[in-house]
């Protein structure tokens, strides 16, 4: 495994070179020569025909010095019928070793041996055709000039790239039901060309969503006033531009007396380029809808999954849900949200999930509270910005923050095991604070149930 | 003597109460899982007005392959993190965004393994 480290300069990380021909793969052995995997058939026997190019670039020098032997690793008892082919230069060789000891070489295969003509400051190409049986193997090179191995390694799935890439296989080419260039054993939907794979956010599990909801008044961070773990998934198609969103949430928390609601905004996407939003749950009428389901006056596209948790949520009685040691407990509903754009979009186009979440405050559709520094819709009122103990200046971007540099709103890449009510979350999550004082290099982990971490007579 | 007699009898009453009281389970205590150690009020802490509360980051990567195939990208732990069908010499633009815990990922191509530190962002390679 190479390890590397990267700059914002191009990084070329193997020597690996690009191909003018499609299909081929090549790799650099070193001193001038490379080799390439030119062709591999499946002979539908359980054997495969493959053949290797091998160039010379004619430099010269102590480093470019001429051909003594060229090795290919392989399993011994697999590989039979090999022949070379000089197509220019002048390269010759004076035999076929079959091994599987190949002396001085770091594998066992065979080797074309006693080799002149080429390297050296003389250019030249030649090729091995040989048969290997039962499965494509993982398989280095090497161009032994002077004392020097010069390695080129290939692996079975670049020798079954190649196959697949030319339709050599058995089955004349990989396996593609529906034509969309995404080869069924990659493809999660085979028969819809229109996608191809996906992408989840978080990788597994459920991030969390957790708002105050006293702005821009602070409240009394529990940061639980709403907590709401979510699941997006992006489908993207062959093309890697994305074709839907999927958004999966459930209510955890609710540690208020508001009626709150919840939506998002794609900041680079307009109302336009959405072909259809499904499965919000909007009860109590203060959102309105364009044709798409996204919400209307939106100069961007915003989808708003409920407009009162309460929607959503099957608890005794209106005010708070799992905060309060012997309260109120129930159960949420999930809601499944499918965001449809009428022209696949690039994964920056989109943005990250979960893009630019907001809590509407209790059916107040001008009241928006966002993670800090993230914009307001269209619809957010900008004459609540900088009052109380908001310190928001939209003209310098700055939003959602006190004077302290304080949040309203959390993100964390799993499910939040929040705090109980009126607990502010220094007090459950004990470093926290080293987190936030530290501009997130301490303890960016805070939110694990790690030794140390936690005070759980405190978490909910 | 009636008087000392008399305070020794509700000294001895009081102390064996207070002992009994003393040596009483408490079912409702329970321990904290750690030390109590005293953290700072939220408005007591001095926090930067550069830093975003995000625990995730974001990395743009554009990725280069010699040939058409699917990169994926795993954690340190294992865990698909995301997918790329790359096309042979034309540049991929993905969005990473993973726990701000993770500081490389693994990139796995054609049966090759290629461990990537996350430093900064915009990252271009080529495979």
């Amino acid at each position: 495994m190479k390890k590397i480290l990267l700059s914002l300069v191009m990084v070329v990380l193997s020597a690996t070179l690009l191909n003018a021909q499609s299909c081929e793969i090549t790799k650099t052995n070193g001193g001038g020569f490379t080799t390439t995997i030119q062709s591999v058939v499946d002979n539908c026997n359980n054997t495969y025909t493959i053949v290797l190019r091998i160039d010379h670039n004619g430099c010269g020098g102590p480093t470019c010095k001429e051909l003594s032997h060229y090795s290919v690793q392989a399993t011994p008892g697999t590989y039979s019928n090999i022949s070379v082919q000089v197509i220019s230069g002048s390269m010759s060789y004076g035999n076929i070793d079959l091994g599987p000891s190949l002396g001085s070489d770091p594998f066992q295969g065979f080797k074309i041996d006693n080799t002149s003509g080429i390297g050296d400051g003389q250019a030249g190409s030649f090729t091995i055709t040989y048969t290997l049986s039962g499965n494509l193997q993982n398989q280095q090179t090497s161009a032994k000039a002077g004392t020097s191995a010069q390695l080129a390694s290939f692996t079975s799935a670049q020798f079954q790239y190649v196959m697949n890439c030319e339709g050599t296989n058995c089955g004349g080419g990989g396996n593609d039901t529906d034509g969309d260039g995404c080869d069924d054993n990659e493809d999660e939907f085979p028969t819809d060309p229109a996608r191809c794979y996906t992408i989840k956010y978080p990788s597994s599990g459920f991030g969390t969503l957790a708002w105050e909801d006293l702005w821009p008044s602070k409240g009394d961070y529990d940061l639980n006033d709403l907590v709401l773990p979510y699941k997006i998934t992006l489908v993207a198609n062959s093309d890697n531009n994305i074709v839907e969103v999927k958004g999966k949430f459930y209510i955890k928390a609710v540690g208020a007396n508001l009626h709150n609601g919840f939506g998002w905004q794609f900041d680079n996407i307009l109302p336009g380029q959405v072909a259809s939003v499904t499965g919000h749950s909007l009860l109590k009428g203060y959102v309105n809808l364009n044709g798409n389901g996204t919400e209307a006056g939106q100069n961007k596209a915003v989808v708003i999954a409920f407009d009162d948790a309460d929607n959503i949520l099957n608890r005794a009685g209106g005010q708070f849900f799992n905060t309060l040691p012997n309260g109120i407990t129930g159960t949420s509903d999930t809601l499944n949200i499918t965001v449809v754009f009428t022209q696949p979009l690039p994964q920056a186009t989109v943005g990250a999930a979960p893009f630019n979440p907001f809590l509407i405050k209790n059916g107040t559709r001008g009241k928006e509270i966002h993670l800090v520094d993230h914009v307001p819709t269209s619809l957010a009122s900008s004459s609540v910005f900088g009052t109380d103990d908001d310190d928001s200046n939209p003209a310098t971007g700055r939003y959602y923050r006190t004077v302290n540099n304080l949040p309203w709103a959390i993100h964390i890449p799993q499910i939040l095991d929040h705090m109980e009510e009126y607990i502010e979350i220094t007090e459950g999550y004990l470093h926290f604070g080293e987190w936030a004082e530290s501009n997130g290099v301490s303890y960016p982990d805070w939110y694990q149930n790690q030794s140390g971490y936690r005070d759980n007579t405190k978490i909910w | 003597m009636k008087t000392i007699s008399s305070n020794l009898y509700v000294a001895t009453i009081v102390l064996v109460t207070f002992l009994l009281a003393s040596c009483q389970k408490r079912d409702d205590l329970v321990e904290p899982t750690v030390p109590a150690t005293e953290n700072k009020k939220m408005d007591d802490l001095k926090v930067a007005d550069t830093f975003n509360w995000s625990t995730l980051s974001t990395y743009t990567i554009q990725v280069t392959g010699y040939a058409n195939a699917p990169m994926k990208v795993y954690g340190a732990d294992g865990k698909l993190l995301h997918t790329a069908m790359l096309k042979k010499d034309q540049p991929v633009t993905l969005l990473l965004s993973i726990p701000a815990t993770e500081v490389s990922v693994v990139l796995h191509f054609l049966g090759e393994q290629t461990e990537l530190e996350l430093v900064t962002s915009p990252i271009q390679l080529t495979l």
